[in-house]
């Protein structure tokens, strides 16, 4: 009895911490679609970056070094990718902004294997969070729990920062109405560069936990979570950071429960049931299942 | 005298098709002298067109952009394969293969057929619901049929092998062959883009509410293209699988639509000559850069072997088109009749001036 629920609760925070990274993954992407309408799929080459940053740079420093470099270079690489390439066709159709996220995902992803050639590179960042701790017959594994505080953390400080500053004010202006945000003054440029640079902090700590989990780096590493981030947000109601949030989670859980529920046949064609639900709601429910749980004035 | 006229209608009616035939056909003509590399990579130009053309019938007259049509390409390489490897491999090979696809064993010209007919078929199912949808919710339900259609070929062995390679596929297609298939597309979808439906589709794609309002309907005129366009993109999978000889689901996933949406967006997406100049506007630059890359010597400097920088060269050009030139090289307009120059002028502003740009 009491190892079954041991087990429970075991899932439950497995679920839960992959629900969390998830929702690191779609909040980034949903911050830009908001403000923007450009679905980023050169998301997942910042996560690629952070982790080549951290393999690069491993030895030189220590984990804290080594984190604070990764997150660095990553928001750096997301200012870059917003000035060079998404400035210039800003304003254009949401599928031309998606294929010149594209472009940039295909450039960022080949010069990785121009320079670092494609095979797969191990890494390891902070090793003492692999470690796992009991709690009387309860085994949690460090990074886990890392992964479910830090998520939160980053959360209430993006709460926090879109609802006191000035230009956090001015995004969520801009991505209930840009026209109308820039013709009260919010500046344009300013607020763009910001999504971005936010953007780029999660990526970077996601690439972190990411790092962390499996100790390995290819050039595609991005593609899982840019995949996965797309159906959070759009489960979730494109542009809706709540909804990101709620839509990451629900994802994990929803994944972890398949592979428990699922029988052996069919476990190989999650990812079909989730895309299939992915056409569902895009028939069904355009505006994401959660638009009735998050009130349509919680659009960041 | 009306004989004449005729004549000089159907020319002018025809001219863009013989536009982007005649080049086609010159690149051929010229690789039939050339090395047996640069005809596989003229093979690989017409087979691209094939797809980018077939894309184009859809994406280019609706005016939505399918990031799914790489799962007809992979339906279409599929469905050749099990229909043309060698009867006693499949017995090797797919031994819990059903009964009847196991004995089934038929020539390039039927295997073709069914790879574009399949193909068209799952484009018409899926299309029913996929069809309702709207600029960017089209695209990424056509994504996610590519994802699921990957999924699927990665696990269903009985079928595809899964991760494992298929192979035995007889490798038939030679240039001459990739040709004609590519000459054949071009014509249907030029055919398709003068038809009626193709015409009610390009006026919605101008300005759907309007189209709408004069009872075009677009989600079936939608609906059609997309069937139309999957059945010439599952020929090019026939192709595609009948040059490689052995493929695994990874080969129709990201990478070609990265390569054709590519190809079609650089050359421009709404016209035909877009779709075939692109495709051999950005095959003579990879050409280049896989010269490039093999690594030479010029004086005493030695460039060495790098993979990788044909992509980044593609990304590159991809994304100063995108920035400078965002309609394409083309501009979105079709190659017509010869014409005095100030006229031609004329016409080529009015419209500008008209839609205010």
């Amino acid at each position: 009895m009491l190892a079954s629920a041991a087990v429970d609760v075991q899932y439950a925070i497995n679920a839960l911490s992959l629900g969390s990274i998830y929702a690191l993954f779609a909040l980034g992407i949903a911050l830009i679609f908001g403000i923007m309408q450009l679905l980023n799929f050169a998301h997942g080459e910042l996560i690629m970056v952070g982790g080549y940053t951290m393999y690069v740079a491993s030895g030189h420093m220590g984990w804290p070094g080594l984190m604070a470099v990764g997150i660095a270079m990553v928001v750096l690489f997301a200012l870059a990718m917003e000035r060079v390439a998404f400035r210039p066709v800003r304003g254009a159709s949401p599928a031309t902004l998606l294929v010149t996220s594209f472009a940039v995902s295909y450039l960022l992803q080949n010069l990785t294997i121009l320079i670092f050639d494609a095979r797969p590179k191990s890494v390891s960042v902070a090793s003492f969070l692999s470690e796992s701790f009991d709690v009387g017959a309860l085994s949690f594994s460090k990074l886990s729990i890392v992964t479910v505080v830090v998520t939160i953390g980053l959360l209430a400080g993006l709460a926090l920062f879109l609802k006191k500053t000035p230009i956090g004010v001015q995004m969520r202006a801009a991505a209930e109405d840009f026209r109308m945000a820039r013709l009260c003054g919010a500046r344009t440029n300013l607020v763009i560069a910001t999504a971005f640079g936010v953007s780029g902090l999660l990526a970077g700590v996601a690439a972190i936990l990411l790092v962390a989990q499996t100790g390995q780096l290819t050039p595609d590493v991005g593609l899982t979570p840019v995949l996965i981030a797309f159906v959070a947000t759009i489960i979730g109601g494109m542009g809706s950071l709540a909804g990101a949030v709620l839509g990451g989670l629900l994802l994990g859980v929803t994944s972890t429960v398949l592979d428990v529920v699922l029988w052996t046949n069919a476990r190989p064609y999650r990812d079909s049931l989730l895309f299939g639900g992915v056409i569902l709601v895009l028939l069904l429910r355009p505006q994401g299942i959660l638009v009735g749980v998050v009130a349509r004035t919680s659009r960041v | 005298v009306r004989a004449r006229t005729l004549a000089a209608t159907g020319a002018r009616r025809a001219w863009p098709v013989v536009a982007v035939a005649v080049p086609t056909v010159a690149i051929v003509l010229y690789g039939y002298g050339a090395s047996d590399v640069l005809q596989r990579q003229i093979t690989v130009m017409l087979m691209n067109m094939v797809l980018v053309v077939g894309l184009y019938v859809f994406a280019g007259n609706s005016g939505v952009l399918s990031f799914g049509h790489t799962s007809f390409t992979a339906i279409g390489a599929y469905v050749t394969a099990l229909l043309t490897i060698p009867v006693f491999q499949k017995d090797v090979l797919l031994t819990r293969l059903p009964e009847w696809l196991r004995h089934a064993h038929v020539g390039a010209v039927p295997a073709m057929a069914a790879a574009g007919a399949v193909a068209a078929v799952f484009a018409a199912v899926i299309g029913i619901p996929l069809m309702r949808l709207n600029g960017i919710a089209a695209s990424l339900g056509l994504f996610a049929v590519l994802v699921i259609v990957h999924n699927v070929a990665q696990h269903w062995e009985h079928v595809t092998r899964g991760t494992l390679t298929m192979l035995g596929v007889p490798t038939d297609t030679t240039m001459t062959r990739a040709l004609l298939v590519a000459l054949g597309a071009i014509v249907v979808a030029y055919v398709f883009q003068e038809s009626k439906v193709g015409l009610r589709l390009r006026a919605s794609r101008e300005d759907e509410v309007t189209a709408r309002s004069i009872g075009v309907n677009v989600t079936r005129d939608r609906w059609i293209a997309l069937v139309i366009s999957a059945f010439v993109v599952g020929v090019g999978g026939f192709l595609w699988a009948e040059f490689y000889g052995s493929f695994n689901p990874d080969v129709f996933y990201v990478q070609v639509t990265f390569i054709t949406i590519a190809m079609l967006v650089v050359g421009g997406l709404h016209s035909l000559a877009g779709a075939v100049y692109g495709t051999i506007v950005v095959s003579a630059v990879a050409e280049l850069l896989r010269r490039v890359e093999e690594g030479w010597a010029i004086d005493g400097w030695t460039i060495p072997h790098k993979g990788g920088m044909r992509e980044v060269g593609l990304a590159i050009l991809l994304l100063a088109i995108l920035i400078f030139r965002p309609k394409g090289l083309t501009g979105g307009n079709e190659v017509g009749w010869p014409r005095p120059r100030r006229l031609a002028r004329t016409l080529r502003r009015a419209p500008a001036a008209a839609s205010g740009d």
